[in-house]
C-alpha cells in the first residue's frame, strides 16, 4: 500500500491489512511469489528528444532525437491500463520530458487516475510558472546535476541551469531532489553536490551508478567506478548523509556495492536496500509505449496497453525476473543473492554478452573469477 | 501505539559503528534525517482503544522520482540499526491512522 503524505509504500501482512479495512482478496491463498501480481511503479519515457547530447545519455537523447513519442491522447488509455493494475507511481522522464508542452497534462492525468507522478529533469527549461504548477502535481522533482560548476563532466553544462531550476522548485514548494551519474572523475565530487543540495533546501541526493547503454558504451570501460571507488560508494553515502544532514539514495545498480560491507541482511529486507526489482515490482515504458523490465534493459514489443498479459507473459523479462532462481556461482552460494538479485543487470548484459550473467563490476564476483583457472 | 517512537532514538546509543572502516555515528544528526512524516497527523489523532494487529513488512519512504533506477535511502539503513522496529510500529500507526480515517481500503 502507498501513501503520498508522508511518502511511504509498504509491504504489510494479511493481518495488518485487515485490520486496516482492506477486504481479503483470493491472491492471499496462494503461494507467495516474487513478481508482484502487478508493477507497483512504472518508469514513463516519455520522449527521447532533449534540449542536451550528454555523453552519458542512456536513451542517446539530443535535440534531433524523438519522432516516435505517443501522443497525450495516445498515452491516456495506456495509463488507464496502469490505473487498473493499481500502479502506485510513475517516474516521468526522457529525454527531457519538459520539451513535451502537454508534460502537465499527462502528469494531471496520472493524478486523476490515482496514480501520483513524480519526474526527472535536467532543469534548463523550468520557468516560475512550470515550477508553480509542477509543485502541486508532482509527488517529487529530481533535478540531474553531475557535479558543481566549474567542473563539468559528460559533455554538457547541466549545473548551471539545474541549480537555478532546483532553487526555483524548492521556493514553489515542490519537493525536490537532486541525480547524480556517478563515474571516475566525478566521484571526488560527490560531496559538493551533497553540500548544496541541503543548503538549498532539498529532500535528497540521489548516487546513480554510470551504466553502459545509449550513448553511455561508447567511453563505459574509461568512464565506469573504479573498484577502489565502487567499495567507498556505501561507506561515502553514509557518511555524507550525517554529515550534513540529508538523506542519500543509491540506486538499485549499486546493491553489490552495499552488500560487499557485510551490512544486515534483515535490515537492507526491510527497508527495500535492494538490488534489481525490473520485472519484479518495477516496469520501464518507453516512448512509444512498449514496456521493459527497466529503462536500461532491452524490452520487447509488448504495448502497455496489454499490461495483464504482458506482465505475466512477455519473455522480454525473463532473464531479469528469473536471476535469482538461476544464479550461477558467486550468486549462488552468496548470502546477499535474494536481496542484491546480482547486480545491475545492463551491466552484465554489455560486459559479459548475457543478460543473466552475475554483474562482473560486484567485487565479489570480481574475487571470484580471480580463483577461477 | 508506538507514536514517538520515532522520537525517542536518538538517547538509545551516543556511539554505534557501523560497517567496516566508518567511525562513530553521531546520532543526533541521524534523528535530522528522518524523512519529513513529522507525526503524520498522529498527533491529533485519538488513542486507539487496543494494540494494532499485524505489522509493517518492507518500507520504503519517500518518492522515487528517477526514471531509470529505483533508489533507496542508504541513511534508513543507519537508523534502522538503532530502531527498525520502533519505525515499522510507527509506519503502521500511520496507515492505521490514515486508513481508519478515510474508512476504505488501499489506496
Amino acid at each position: 500500500m502507498a501513501l503520498d503524505d508522508p511518502p511511504i509504500l509498504a509491504h504489510v501482512d494479511q493481518e495488518l491489512a485487515r485490520e486496516l479495512g482492506i477486504p481479503a482478496s483470493p491472491l492471499w491463498s496462494k503461494p507467495p511469489r516474487e513478481a508482484l501480481e502487478a508493477p507497483v511503479e512504472a518508469h514513463l519515457t516519455l520522449t527521447r528528444r532533449c534540449n542536451l547530447a550528454c555523453t552519458h545519455c542512456y536513451q542517446e537523447s539530443s535535440p534531433l532525437a524523438g519522432g516516435t513519442d505517443l501522443t497525450l491522447w495516445e498515452w491516456l488509455p495506456r495509463l488507464d491500463a496502469l490505473a487498473r493494475a493499481h500502479v502506485f507511481h510513475v517516474a516521468i522522464g526522457g529525454g527531457e520530458a519538459l520539451t513535451r508542452p502537454d508534460l502537465l497534462e499527462i502528469a494531471a492525468a496520472a493524478r486523476a487516475r490515482g496514480i501520483t507522478p513524480n519526474l526527472t529533469t535536467n532543469g534548463a527549461l523550468v520557468t516560475e510558472d512550470f515550477a508553480a504548477r509542477a509543485a502541486t502535481l508532482f509527488g517529487q522533482i529530481n533535478v540531474s546535476i553531475d557535479a558543481l560548476p566549474p567542473f563539468r563532466v559528460f559533455g554538457a553544462d547541466k549545473a548551471t541551469p539545474g541549480m537555478r531550476a532546483a532553487a526555483m522548485l524548492v521556493r514553489a514548494g515542490a519537493r525536490v531532489g537532486v541525480n547524480v551519474v556517478v563515474a571516475r572523475h566525478n566521484f571526488d565530487a560527490i560531496g559538493p553536490v551533497v553540500v548544496w543540495a541541503a543548503a538549498t533546501g532539498l529532500v535528497e541526493v540521489e548516487l546513480l551508478r554510470l551504466k553502459p547503454t545509449g550513448r553511455a558504451r561508447v567511453r563505459y570501460l574509461e568512464e565506469r567506478l573504479t573498484r577502489e571507488q565502487r567499495e567507498r560508494l556505501f561507506p561515502l553515502a553514509l557518511e555524507l548523509a550525517t554529515r550534513h544532514g540529508i538523506p542519500v539514495k543509491l540506486d538499485c545498480s549499486a546493491a553489490p556495492f552495499v552488500a560487499c560491507h557485510a551490512p544486515d541482511r534483515e535490515r537492507l529486507e526491510q527497508f527495500e536496500v535492494a538490488g534489481c526489482i525490473g520485472s519484479l515490482s518495477l516496469l520501464g515504458i518507453d516512448e512509444r509505449g512498449m514496456t521493459s523490465a527497466c529503462s536500461f534493459y532491452p524490452g520487447g514489443e509488448d504495448d502497455v496497453l496489454d499490461l495483464e498479459r504482458g506482465w505475466e507473459r512477455s519473455a522480454a523479462y525473463a532473464p531479469v525476473r528469473e536471476y535469482v532462481e538461476r544464479a550461477e556461482e558467486p550468486c549462488r552460494s552468496c548470502a546477499y543473492l535474494r536481496t542484491c538479485r546480482g547486480g545491475c543487470r545492463a551491466v552484465a548484459l554489455f560486459l559479459t554478452g548475457r543478460g543473466d550473467a552475475p554483474d562482473p563490476e560486484c567485487p565479489r564476483v570480481e574475487d571470484h573469477r580471480c580463483t577461477q583457472p | 501505539m508506538s507514536v514517538l517512537s520515532v522520537e525517542t532514538h536518538g538517547s538509545v546509543s551516543e556511539d554505534l559503528v557501523v560497517g567496516d572502516g566508518m567511525g562513530p555515528v553521531d546520532l543526533g544528526k541521524l534523528r535530522a534525517l528522518l524523512p519529513g512524516v513529522g507525526t503524520a497527523g498522529l498527533a491529533s489523532a485519538e488513542a486507539s482503544a487496543r494494540p494494532l494487529r499485524g505489522k509493517v513488512l518492507k518500507l520504503k519512504l519517500g518518492f522515487n522520482p528517477n526514471s531509470s533506477s529505483v533508489g533507496t535511502t542508504v541513511v534508513v539503513f543507519l537508523w534502522s540499526l538503532v530502531a527498525s522496529g520502533a519505525v515499522l510500529s510507527f509506519t503502521a500507526a500511520v496507515l492505521a491512522h490514515r486508513f481508519r480515517k478515510r474508512g476504505t481500503g488501499a489506496s
